[in-house]
């Protein structure tokens, strides 16, 4: 507040084109009687020892001068219709003390902008002296570049506050970022270790890894995209059967909207791809004639629940293949279980693969919109 | 010199009873197979701090490796809990270290992806420094 920097002619314009405006619509006498009230009316509010009154003056600095009022009248209204305008009085800080440019120090008791608009800044200044306190004549007349002056400071404040705000959120953010990514790591070191323990041979663990890996990351793609709002279930599912080219007229999905928080999108999308690699390999998309059908319906007899079925028909010769006992079993026997609280059961039976999910429906497992 | 391999194969946790609250399960269960295989009794895995600090108040414990943002609630908590009744944490976490209150500053903090050969270490010397602290 102490440091003066050169005038902003924009800023001082602004300042003495709102005071012209409102005064031309209203009169000076009316800006200051109104000032004075709103001042009042504001100190009261805050429990401001400095109150406008018969020993306090209002001055009130404009690009021709200085205005002087002793005691208050109504300017409310004029207020009252500034802000219905869209207008609007804010008071910054109940004891201001500037630095004129002479280097003369002032306390102020009571700080009023009028600004007008969004953007326009501020655009009026009032300052109050305690009766006996009264500013010099030479103080009086500086009030124009201290107008200018506080308008800069307070509006260099005002900028700082945001731009603090701003990097708080940006390293709120960074941080969960940082987060997300070394969690998404740790997955990914476990799914390099588990491919490594189930893989029949080198081929064989590279290509399972790298499915898998672009499984996780299509998810994460979902992820960042529906950031807000969670990915949608079923996109989840068009998405993986999509990425293995599984026909479309073999397939039926059907369920209601569901969005899923990211763990729970993670876990599903993962186990998603192990149910559609080995429905490729050795079940119902093994063949044209093979059918699949991935529906889910929201029950709420106890608690909300997902009920969500993958069922396989039609499949000629149903196998169980060495990765239904292994990464793919274990998503759906341990991780669904113990990350989301879901109860699942995964069976092969003559007429090819089944998987059911209860996954409950709370803040683990579904989006906030969802919920609500 | 010891190579970490050697450390890694000389740390033995015989009976030390660590509970692990931890939210995704394949770093749980790598933790818990690293712990298990050197002799440690694994108390949990807990996917929450709900249920972690129910388990730290039904059984003994020497020593917590916690996860500090489980899906969303802090640990910091349960920390405190077991702070008050002097059993050490280490917090394994995939945040750095500005989120950590002040109190636990002193620590030990794993970053993630968990290096298994730190975690043992962490285990044992904090483990180690209670017993001599005791006695």
């Amino acid at each position: 507040m102490t440091s003066v920097e050169p005038p902003d002619l924009e800023s001082s314009g602004r300042l003495n084109r709102g005071l012209r405006r409102i005064a031309s619509a209203s009169g000076i006498d009316a800006i200051l009687r109104a000032t004075t009230e709103a001042a009042q009316e504001l100190a009261n509010a805050t429990g401001l020892c400095a109150v406008p009154n018969d020993q306090t003056h209002c001055l009130i600095a404009t690009a021709d001068g200085v205005a002087t009022l002793s005691g208050n009248t109504a300017l409310q209204r004029l207020i009252a219709s500034a802000a219905d305008g869209g207008e609007a009085i804010v008071q910054h800080r109940p004891h201001l003390e500037v630095e004129l440019p002479s280097r003369r120090r002032l306390l102020a008791e009571t700080l009023l902008t009028v600004p007008i608009g969004e953007e326009s800044g501020f655009v009026g200044l009032a300052f109050f002296w305690r009766d006996g306190a009264n500013p010099s004549t030479e103080q009086l007349a500086s009030l124009p570049a201290l107008a200018w002056t506080s308008c800069l400071a307070l509006r260099t404040q005002q900028h700082a506050g945001e731009l603090r705000e701003c990097r708080a959120e940006h390293r709120a953010h960074i941080s969960e970022l940082q987060h997300r990514a070394r969690n998404v790591l740790a997955v990914v070191r476990s799914i390099i270790r588990r491919s490594g323990n189930t893989a029949e041979s080198q081929e064989d663990f590279a290509s399972h890894l790298e499915a898998r890996i672009s499984a996780l990351a299509r998810t994460q793609g979902a992820l960042t995209f529906h950031e807000q709002e969670g990915p949608e279930l079923e996109d989840l599912v068009r998405a993986e059967l999509a990425a293995n080219a599984v026909r479309e007229d073999q397939v039926v999905i059907a369920g209601p909207s569901l969005r899923l928080a990211p763990r729970a999108a993670e876990a599903m999308a993962l186990t998603l791809h192990e149910l559609t690699t080995n429905a490729l390999k050795f079940g119902a998309l093994m063949t044209p004639e093979g059918r699949l059908t991935v529906s889910w319906s929201i029950e709420s007899i106890a608690a909300p629940t997902m009920r969500w079925r993958w069922i396989e028909s039609n499949v000629q010769v149903a196998q169980t293949s060495p990765e239904r006992r292994g990464f793919g079993r274990e998503l759906i026997e341990r991780v669904l279980p113990y990350e989301l609280g879901a109860v699942t059961s995964f069976t092969i039976t003559s007429d090819g693969a089944r998987c059911e999910i209860e996954l409950p429906i709370n803040e683990r497992t579904t989006a906030r919109m969802q919920r609500a | 010199m010891t190579t970490p391999r050697n450390i890694q194969d000389q740390v033995t946790l015989d009976g030390v009873r660590v509970l692990v609250v931890e939210d995704d399960y394949f770093i749980a269960d790598e933790i818990c197979n690293t712990l298990r295989a050197h002799g440690a009794e694994v108390i949990g895995p807990s996917p929450d701090v709900e249920q972690g600090r129910r388990l730290a108040r039904t059984q003994p414990i020497d020593c917590a490796v916690l996860d500090i943002n489980l899906q969303g609630d802090l640990a910091f908590g349960l920390a405190n809990e077991l702070r008050e009744r002097d059993t050490p944490a280490i917090f394994a976490t995939g945040y750095d270290d500005s989120v950590l209150p002040e109190e636990f500053t002193g620590v030990v903090r794993l970053e993630k992806p968990v290096n298994l050969r730190a975690l043992l270490q962490a285990v044992h010397s904090c483990v180690r420094s209670e017993t001599t602290s005791n006695t």
